[in-house]
C-alpha cells in the first residue's frame, strides 16, 4: 500500500465516522422537532424558554 | 521472552517488581468500581469532585507515553538543546489556564462537542455536535492504535516480546480497570503511574549523566569533540571505488582564509542491492575525540559503505572555522557535488538553545519555531486548538471547583516541562557516550537502553514497570475519553435521551470495548496508515485551528462558519499539500508554510460564510455569555445581557484621568480584593498571569537541563522560573478565589439546565 492510498483510506474512515455522527444528530434533531410540534399542538408540556440561573 | 536488548537485564527481583506494580495499578483502579457505576457523571468525570492535584497528575501521566521518550531522544540527538523548542508547545497550557480553561469549566460541558452545542444553536449546532463526537470517537481509536503500536515496538526492542504483547496484551490489561471503574479507575491509576514515571525518569536521567562522566566531563567532551554530519550514502548504479569527501571552511590565518579537509584515501560505495558490502557503516566513537589536523576522519580510506544507509561523516574540529560545506566526489576528485552547506563546527553547538538553521531555510528554521509559538500561545485562548485539549477538557470538568480546574492545568503542564528538561540533560550526556550512532532508530532508543544498562539489579524492574505505566496511563485516558464522546453526545443526547444512569454507565462500557477492539485493528494491521495519518491530521488541523479560537473570542462566528471550516480544510489540505505540488502549480513547501497558507485559504471560505449566514440567536448567545463569560469581541451580547439585568455593567474600577507617571504606577499595581462582579471581568491580571505562566514554563524548560549539567545559566533560568511562577500566583490568586467562589453558587442551577438540554427537555431557542 502506498502512502497516498493509505492516507486516502485513513482520512475516509475519519470523515465517515464524523459524517455518521452528523447524520445521527440531524435525524435526532428532526425527530425532536416533530415531537415538539405535536406536543405544542396538544397544548400540554410545551417546551418553554428559561432564563439562565444567575 | 527476554530476547531483546534489555531482556537480559531483568533479574527475578526485577520481574517481581514488575508484576507487583501491574497488580497494584490494576487493583487500585478496580477498587473504584462501586463509585463509577453510580452515574454517567461518576463514570466519566469522577462526580466532578476531584482535588486539583489528581487531574493534574493525570494530565502529566497521560502525556507521558512510551513514544514520548523516543521522540524527545530523537529530537535532542538531531538538534541538541535547541530541540527543546519542539517541546515548548506545552506553554499553551499556561495561557489556557487563565483564559479558555475558565470559559470551558464554567460551561460544565462533558465534552467539547457539548460545549459547542451551548455556544452555537439550532440545527447547525446539533450537526456540529454529532460531527465532533464521531470525529473524537475515531480519533481516540486512532491514538490508541498509534500508542499501542509504539508500545509494541518498544517491547520488541527492549524485551524481545512479539509486537502483539504491547498492542493487545498490555492495552487489554488496562481496559480491565477502565471498563470496571471508568474515569475513577483512570485517574487513580494515573496518580500511581504518574508518580512512578516521574521518579523513574529522574533517577534514570541522573544515572545516565553520571555514566557519561558527570556534568563537567560532558561539557568538556562537547567542547572538544570533532565535527560530524549524518550523511545518507547516495544511490549508485554500480560499485564505486574512488569516492572522496571534502570539507571547506572559512577561517585559518588572515581574513578570508580558506581551509580544506579531504579524505586521506578512496572509499567505496556499494549499490543498495549488493550482497557483498562489508558494512563498514559505523563510525568508531574514538574518532570524535582525536585532535588532528584539519582532515576527514571517516569514512576512512578503504571503508565500504552501502548506498541508502546513513553514516556519520567525521572531520577535525577547528576553533576558528566557519561557513562549512561538505562535498562528495564519486570519481576520485574529477567532479564534486555539494552535500550540505549548513555544517556545524565541532559539537559545542549542541549546547546552544538558539541553534536554528536560519530564518526560513534548513531543517530547523526560526520561521517554523515562530509558527509553533503562535499556535501555542494564541491557541491557548481557543477551545480544541490541539489534540491534547480534549484530554485536558475532561480533567478540567472533573476538578471540584473553577480554581481547581486552573491549578489542574498548571499542575499538569509543569511536570511535563520539568520532565522534558530532565530528559534533555540526560540525553545530551548520553550523546557524548554514543556520538557515532547514525541510525535514527538506534539513537531514539538510547534513553531506554541507558536505564537498563546503568540501573542496579532490582531497580531495572521498577524501570520496566514505569515504561508499562506510562503506556497504561495514555491508553486508559483515551479509552475513557473516546467512550465519553460516544456515550454523552451520541448515545445519551441523540439515541436514548431518557436513558437512566445505569444504562448510561453500561453504554460507556460498551463504547470502551468497541474502542479497544478498533485500536487492535489500527495497532496491528495498518501501522503504516497510522504513521502517515499523523501527518495528514496535522495538516488538516491547520484549517480548523483559527475557527477553534474564533468560536471563543468572536460572538458573530456561527455553526455554519465552523462546519464550513472543517469541510474546506479537507479539500484545501489535499490541494495545497498533494495535488497542486504534484502538478507543479505550487512548489513543495515546508510544513510551517503549508500551515499559514491553509489558514489563510480556509479563512477565505469560513469568514464570508459566517457573515452571509445569520448569527446565532441573541437569547442563545446571551445564555452562553452569562454562563461562561468568554473573552474577546462579545460587545453586542454583553450589552444585551446587561439590558436584561442578567449581569452588571462593566464593574472594573473606573479611574479618573491621570498623568503618565501615575498611569505607569497603576499599570503595575495589582488588585488584591475583588467583588464578584469585578472578578467576572477580564482584566490585566489575567493577561499578566498568562504571560508570567509562559515565562515560567519556558525558563523551567531550559533551566532544568542546564542546571543538570551544572551550567550557571541553568540556575539563573531556574531562578527566573521560580520568580515568575511566584509572581503569577500572587497576581492571580485573589481574583481566582473570588471568581471561583461566585461561580460555585450558580453551579447547581447550571448543571440542572445542562441535564435538561442533553435530554431535550428544554427548548433552547
Amino acid at each position: 500500500m502506498n502512502k497516498n492510498l493509505a492516507i486516502v483510506l485513513g482520512m475516509t474512515i475519519a470523515y465517515l465516522a464524523s459524517l455518521a455522527g452528523m447524520f445521527i444528530a440531524m435525524w435526532a434533531y428532526k425527530k425532536r422537532g416533530r415531537q415538539a410540534n405535536k406536543t405544542a399542538k396538544g397544548g400540554t408540556n410545551a417546551p418553554g424558554r428559561e432564563q439562565p440561573p444567575c | 521472552m527476554g530476547g531483546g536488548e534489555a531482556g537480559g537485564y531483568l533479574s527475578l527481583a526485577d520481574w517481581a517488581w514488575l508484576i507487583a506494580f501491574l497488580i497494584l495499578m490494576i487493583g487500585t483502579g478496580l477498587a473504584f468500581y462501586r463509585l463509577a457505576r453510580r452515574s454517567e457523571a461518576e463514570f466519566f468525570l469522577a462526580g466532578r469532585r476531584l482535588p486539583w492535584w489528581l487531574p493534574a497528575i493525570s494530565v502529566f501521566a497521560t502525556h507521558t507515553a512510551p513514544d514520548t521518550a523516543i521522540y524527545v531522544t530523537g529530537l535532542i540527538f538531531l538538534y541538541g538543546a535547541a530541540g527543546l523548542w519542539y517541546l515548548i508547545f506545552t506553554v499553551w497550557v499556561a495561557v489556557s489556564a487563565f483564559t479558555s480553561t475558565r470559559i470551558f469549566r464554567r460551561s460544565l460541558a462533558y465534552t467539547i462537542a457539548e460545549w459547542q452545542n451551548l455556544r452555537f444553536g439550532g440545527l447547525g449546532a446539533e450537526m456540529l455536535r454529532g460531527w465532533f463526537a464521531g470525529w473524537q470517537f475515531f480519533m481516540s481509536m486512532f491514538v490508541l492504535g498509534w500508542v499501542s503500536a509504539a508500545m509494541g515496538k518498544v517491547c520488541a526492542a527492549l524485551f524481545g516480546w512479539p509486537p502483539w504483547v504491547g498492542v493487545v496484551g498490555l492495552t487489554s490489561l488496562c481496559a480491565v480497570y477502565v471498563l470496571a471503574a471508568g474515569y475513577w479507575g483512570v485517574v487513580v491509576a494515573d496518580f500511581q503511574q504518574g508518580v512512578i514515571a516521574f521518579a523513574v525518569i529522574l533517577v534514570v536521567s541522573i544515572w545516565a549523566i553520571l555514566a557519561a562522566g558527570g556534568p563537567a566531563s560532558i561539557i568538556h567532551k562537547f567542547e572538544t569533540m570533532n565535527s560530524a554530519y549524518t550523511w545518507t550514502v547516495p544511490e549508485v548504479p554500480a560499485r564505486l571505488d574512488r569516492c572522496l569527501l571534502r570539507v571547506e571552511a572559512n577561517g585559518g590565518k588572515g581574513a578570508g582564509g580558506q581551509l580544506t579537509a579531504r579524505s586521506e584515501g578512496y572509499f567505496t560505495i556499494e549499490p543498495a542491492a549488493s550482497k557483498s558490502a562489508s558494512g563498514d557503516q559505523a563510525t568508531p566513537a574514538e574518532l570524535y575525540q582525536q585532535a588532528k589536523d584539519f582532515k576527514v576522519l571517516f569514512p576512512r580510506p578503504g571503508s565500504v559503505l552501502r548506498a541508502g544507509t546513513q553514516v556519520k561523516v567525521v572531520w577535525s574540529r577547528l576553533s576558528e572555522a566557519s561557513n562549512l560545506k561538505l562535498w562528495f566526489s564519486p570519481d576520485g576528485g574529477a567532479t564534486w557535488k555539494l552535500v550540505s552547506d549548513r555544517l556545524h563546527n565541532g559539537q559545542a553547538w549542541r549546547l546552544d538553545p538558539f541553534g536554528f538553521s536560519g530564518w526560513a531555510g534548513g531543517e530547523f528554521p526560526l520561521a517554523w519555531f515562530l509558527t509553533m509559538l503562535v499556535m501555542a500561545i494564541l491557541g491557548g485562548l481557543g477551545v480544541g486548538t490541539n489534540s491534547d485539549w480534549f484530554v485536558e477538557a475532561q480533567r478540567m470538568q472533573s476538578a471540584d471547583t473553577l480554581k481547581s480546574a486552573t491549578f489542574a492545568m498548571l499542575g499538569g503542564g509543569l511536570p511535563i516541562v520539568l520532565r522534558n528538561g530532565i530528559w534533555v540533560g540526560a540525553i545530551l550526556g548520553l550523546f557524548t557516550l554514543t556520538p557515532h550512532i547514525a541510525s535514527t532508530t538506534q539513537a531514539e532508543m538510547s534513553w531506554y537502553l541507558a536505564g537498563f544498562r546503568y540501573l542496579p539489579v532490582g531497580a531495572v524492574g521498577l524501570f520496566a514497570a514505569a515504561i508499562i505505566a506510562i503506556h497504561l496511563s495514555t491508553v486508559s485516558t483515551r479509552l475513557n475519553l473516546g467512550a465519553m464522546y460516544a456515550t454523552r453526545d451520541l448515545y445519551h443526547h441523540y439515541l436514548r435521551p431518557q436513558a437512566g444512569e445505569r444504562e448510561l454507565v453500561w453504554a460507556g462500557r460498551v463504547s470502551t470495548l468497541l474502542l479497544l477492539l478498533g485500536s487492535f485493528a489500527y495497532g496491528l494491521m495498518i501501522t503504516q496508515i497510522t504513521e502517515w495519518l499523523v501527518f495528514a491530521m496535522w495538516i488538516m488541523f491547520a484549517g480548523v485551528w483559527l475557527p477553534n479560537v474564533l468560536q471563543v473570542i468572536w460572538w458573530r462566528f456561527n455553526a455554519w462558519g465552523y462546519l464550513s471550516a472543517w469541510v474546506s480544510s479537507l479539500i484545501l489540505s489535499w490541494l495545497v499539500v498533494w495535488v497542486l505540488p504534484a502538478y507543479g502549480i505550487l512548489p513543495a513547501m515546508p510544513d510551517y508554510m503549508e500551515f499559514w497558507i491553509l489558514l489563510g485559504l480556509g479563512a477565505l471560505v469560513y469568514v464570508p460564510i459566517t457573515l452571509l449566514t445569520k448569527p446565532e440567536s441573541m437569547p442563545h448567545l446571551v445564555r452562553f455569555y452569562v454562563m461562561t463569560r468568554p473573552i474577546g469581541w462579545w460587545g453586542p451580547v454583553k450589552r444585551e445581557a446587561v439590558r436584561q439585568g442578567l449581569i452588571a455593567a462593566s464593574a472594573a474600577a473606573e479611574h479618573p484621568p491621570a498623568a503618565w507617571p501615575q498611569r505607569l504606577v497603576r499599570a503595575f499595581k495589582f488588585k488584591r480584593s475583588w467583588t464578584p462582579a469585578q472578578a467576572e471581568e477580564w482584566t490585566k491580571e489575567d493577561a499578566i498571569a498568562a504571560a508570567l505562566g509562559v515565562i515560567c514554563f519556558t525558563a523551567f524548560s531550559f533551566g532544568v537541563p542546564f542546571a543538570f549539567l551544572l551550567r550557571p545559566t541553568g540556575f539563573l533560568l531556574l531562578g527566573v522560573a521560580l520568580a515568575a511562577g511566584t509572581l503569577m500566583l500572587r497576581v492571580i490568586r485573589p481574583k481566582l478565589d473570588a471568581v471561583s467562589a461566585e461561580y460555585e453558587k450558580k453551579q447547581a442551577g447550571y448543571l440542572a439546565r445542562l441535564e435538561q438540554l442533553v435530554r431535550w427537555e428544554q427548548a433552547d431557542e
